[in-house]
């Protein structure tokens, strides 16, 4: 007998504030700041006035949920004139295989769903290997590589810039995630956004 | 199989097909995310698992409980070929 297949679900929620502690906490873990512009822990005081000051009509901010559990973050913001730039992270260790690629493609679902975002972009730090590599993958098209204003760790290093039509997204998505193993195109049809 | 062996192995395969430089020796307590191994390539290393012992645990698992470390991820595979 087949077992039935049973794949998480991937739900993104607006942020809140009964979330900001965790979202806190797993901003200032050193795995994620390393990959970060800013790269110094952020104080709690900070964490809340972005908060307050934020517009979550022109930059949503979502926490990812895996089977009802929060695990990570995406966001957006808005880059003008008619795109939007994200980023995320897993908060999470223990979380299902492959839930960057889950990440990925929730961001693109969710820009090509806006119909005033005709673009997404993306900035990658130069020594980010795995991102860059999946965006290579996932098909963004690299519009730049400029040299960061600061080092890290004593090294000089870039920032690689990204863009994606979502025109384009909405037309290779079937294509790109026939490439992917197999299980990650059938948990992506697991991935909704809640407002 | 000695699947203590065997995934190791895998997940070392998978990571230079991947491109992925392991960050130091695989132990039980390795900690997956910070093992060097990406997302794409444990969503790889799944594929190619569920290809060679026929499971996929975490395509099946109806209390998701999912691994930190390869020790826990181990111990999942374990525990799917106990129950068969």
């Amino acid at each position: 007998m087949t077992t039935p297949k049973h794949y998480p679900s991937s739900s993104f929620r607006p942020l809140t504030e009964a979330d900001l502690a965790l979202v806190w906490q797993w901003r200032n873990q050193a795995s994620i700041r390393a990959n970060m512009h800013q790269d110094t822990p952020i104080p709690w005081q900070q964490h809340q006035a972005w908060f307050a000051q934020r517009d979550a009509s022109t930059s949503p901010f979502f926490v990812f949920y895996q089977d009802g559990r929060p695990i990570g973050a995406l966001y957006f913001k808005p880059h003008p004139p008619t795109g939007l730039e994200w980023g995320c992270y897993l908060g999470e260790t223990d979380v299902w295989p492959g839930s960057g690629l889950l990440l990925e493609i929730a961001a693109l679902d969710y820009a090509a769903a806006q119909s005033d975002c005709n673009t997404l972009h993306a900035e990658v730090l130069s020594f980010n290997h795995s991102v860059l590599k999946l965006h290579q993958l996932f098909g963004y098209q690299e519009t730049a590589i400029t040299a960061a204003a600061s080092t890290r760790n004593g090294v000089h290093y870039q920032i690689h810039h990204f863009c994606y039509s979502t025109a384009d997204w909405l037309s290779n998505r079937a294509a790109i995630l026939a490439k992917l193993p197999k299980q990650i195109a059938s948990a992506a049809a697991f991935i909704e956004f809640i407002n | 199989m000695d699947l203590q062996t065997h995934i190791p192995k895998a997940l070392r395969e998978v990571a230079e097909l991947a491109n992925c430089q392991l960050i130091g020796p695989l132990t039980n307590d390795t900690v997956l995310l910070e093992s060097g191994l990406d997302s794409l390539g444990f969503a790889m290393l799944v594929a190619q698992l569920d290809e060679d012992l026929g499971m996929d645990p975490f395509s099946s698992m109806q209390i998701a409980v999912y691994p930190r470390t390869l020790g826990e991820f181990i111990r999942i595979y374990q525990q799917a070929a106990e129950q068969g």
